[in-house]
């Protein structure tokens, strides 16, 4: 019982520092949501009505998946080499899926941006060799969103990816070839199923992160592909309608905390440290 | 060697690095038959049933199926069956489509995959449990599921990767006796890898014996464990004693020399042997208080232990010139002095033990 206490009480300035900095300003968030201009749930019915709000929810809600698909299928291809290819390609994988944790995400978003604009890297490399007359539009759209996000978030869905790659054994794989099944058949009816809990996890935490983008969506859509983060933003600084904004970061975390929910059911977290 | 050859293995060489893995095996594999690998741990005996499986390919050396070369055949187009030590069941599938699973890979019919899977599973005794997971199943389950997995698509040739490993004693005794009966209902070849000499003297029509990446010995049981080719198969094979004899000569198929100032005689091969011992399995000896009178080989010795082991004890001995001996001996023998200290004979008949060479060297 003592060492309960003991316990409890290493542990407690953890959440407490969490309750005054996320969980106070939150609960002002809602205050908000329901008094902002005046008393009642006419904001939330404007989340559910409004053109404008309608339209942005659905796009975050497009690029998401789209952004979710992309980097679950690129962090399993990933993930496949850092497991199974030669201990020197694994180093190198190893390192590429790594060293993006350390660089800044507006640094990133910058670099694309100088890979994507009109007068980009691709665009000029197209041009100079024949291939284009004018320069595709890869960038201020939902595209170089999609590209940009998905490239920061393919590191965060290989670990889970990898994880649960590791805990295959290897042998039940050789088993399934000595049987004669081609490669092909091997990954549809037994690699791949037996992942499963990996891809579900990569999925999930990818669409998680997606959903509260920010500084990546902004630079890269120029404005005009606007996300919902981007919009609050909007709503507070520029437009001022804090009621508005209140109520769509309140739906925005019922959201989230949904996915987390369906997350720690779906996966162990052990699985995921492993 | 025989007109039922199928696999044939020519001066198999298998490198890895500087290490030679297998080191220029050559061995026929005869159809219908039951084939143990046998050898210590890194004697080269999985290498060698990898590279007949094709996981391993040969840095040397030819492998031929009925004359047809598939040495670089991957072991997709070899379709062996093949039980994984561990078994490597599918574990997000049910017993049926694991068993299921190589049929349909080669696009069996419904109908006719249905059947198979069903006969199978009664053959190895898991009609019930067809819906269920390899993880809700016991061990020797398991492993009659992979049994059936492997058996099922009647392969050409079944190898099986230290299956009972993970089996404790007596599960591991029914289960050896179940791969004999399928081994026979299948009427197909089995190549079987252990480490386990009784397992391998048990459950083989013949025996390959392995150490340091060489086939040491080939024959059925009786002749490797009774006429060991060198002292490693020898001793592999169980127990042994080895007593040294002075001034040997060989006359025909005996060989006569001194032991202590006596003179002891064993069969032979006929080839000049150095360093030559008379080696004589333990249940071969016999004890007296007195020094026998027969024609038997005989020598003197102090009882330094005595271990009971329930039917059979094992007795512990020291010759004059410090040589120990280990006996067997049945527990119900009430005539056996069993007191250390004492001082008895061991003897055995000549024709019992046989000539090697002290050096362990493969012949």
């Amino acid at each position: 019982m003592k060492r309960h206490v003991w316990y409890w009480g290493l542990i407690a300035p953890l959440p407490l520092f969490l309750a005054i900095v996320y969980l106070v300003p939150f609960l002002g968030v809602v205050r908000w949501s329901v008094t902002e201009p005046q008393l009642g749930f006419g904001n939330y019915v404007r989340v559910f009505t409004d053109p404008l709000v309608l339209s942005v929810l659905w796009r975050t809600l497009r690029v998401c998946v789209l952004v979710t698909l992309a980097t679950t299928i690129m962090a399993y291809a990933l993930s496949y080499i850092w497991v199974f290819a030669s201990p020197p390609i694994q180093r190198l994988v190893e390192f590429g899926v790594l060293i993006p944790f350390w660089i800044s995400t507006l640094t990133r978003a910058f670099g694309w941006l100088v890979l994507l604009y009109n007068r980009g890297l691709i665009n000029t490399g197209l041009r100079d060799l024949g291939l284009i007359d004018f320069p595709l539009t890869l960038v201020r759209n939902e595209f170089g969103v999609v590209v940009g996000m998905t490239h920061f978030l393919v590191p965060f869905a290989v670990l889970p990816l990898v994880s649960s790659m590791r805990h295959l054994d290897t042998r039940v794989l050789t088993a399934a070839r000595g049987m004669g099944a081609s490669r092909f058949h091997v990954f549809r009816s037994v690699l791949f199923p037996m992942t499963m809990p990996g891809v579900v996890g990569a999925a999930l935490i990818t669409l998680i992160f997606s959903l509260g983008f920010f500084i990546t969506p902004a630079i890269l859509g120029g404005g005009r592909s606007v996300l919902v983060a981007e919009f609050i933003y909007v709503q507070i600084f520029q437009t001022v309608d804090w009621g508005i904004a209140g109520a769509i970061s309140v739906v925005l975390m019922v959201a989230v905390a949904a996915l987390i929910a369906l997350f720690i059911r779906l996966t162990r977290v052990e699985q995921m440290v492993g | 060697m025989n007109d039922r050859t199928f696999l044939k293995a020519r001066n198999i060489t298998k490198r890895y690095g500087k290490v030679r893995a297998l080191d220029d095996v050559s061995l026929d594999i005869v159809e219908g038959e039951f084939l143990t690998l046998l050898g210590p741990s890194g004697s080269g005996k999985t290498t060698f049933l990898m590279c007949l499986a094709g996981f391993v390919e040969p840095s040397e050396g030819v492998l031929e199926q009925n004359g047809r070369d598939i040495t670089h055949m991957p072991a997709e187009d070899r379709r062996f069956g093949m039980v994984f030590q561990g078994y490597a069941l599918f574990p997000h599938m049910t017993v049926a489509r694991n068993v299921d699973f190589p049929l349909r890979v080669v696009g069996r019919g419904k109908a006719e995959r249905e059947r198979l899977v069903s006969d199978m599973l009664r053959t190895v005794g898991l009609e019930g449990l067809s819906q269920r997971r390899p993880s809700e199943l016991s061990g020797g389950q398991q492993q009659r599921v992979a049994l059936a997995r492997a058996l099922v698509y009647e392969p050409a040739v079944t190898l099986l990767d230290e299956p009972l490993s993970a089996l404790d004693k007596n599960l591991r005794e029914q289960m050896q006796d179940e791969i004999r009966s399928l081994h026979r209902k299948a009427s197909g070849t089995f190549v079987f890898v252990t480490h386990d000499q009784t397992e391998a003297l048990s459950m083989s029509s013949r025996v390959a014996i392995f150490n340091r990446g060489r086939i040491q010995q080939i024959g059925t049981p009786q002749e490797v464990y009774e006429k060991p080719a060198n002292r490693f198969v020898a001793q592999f094979l169980g127990r042994i004693n080895l007593v040294p004899l002075d001034k040997a000569e060989t006359n025909g198929s005996w060989m006569t020399g001194s032991f202590e100032g006596r003179t002891l005689v064993s069969s032979t091969g006929g080839e000049t042997i150095e360093e030559p011992v008379i080696a004589v399995r333990p249940e071969h000896m016999t004890l007296d208080r007195r020094e026998p009178t027969n024609d038997m080989n005989a020598v003197k010795a102090t009882v330094i232990d005595y271990a009971y082991g329930g039917a059979h004890s094992v007795l512990q001995l020291r010759c004059q010139s410090g040589l120990e001996l280990s006996l067997d001996v049945g527990s119900a023998d009430t005539n056996v002095p069993v007191t250390p200290g004492e001082t008895v004979w061991v003897s055995w008949p000549k024709e019992t033990g046989f000539a090697l060479s002290a050096k362990d060297q493969q012949q």
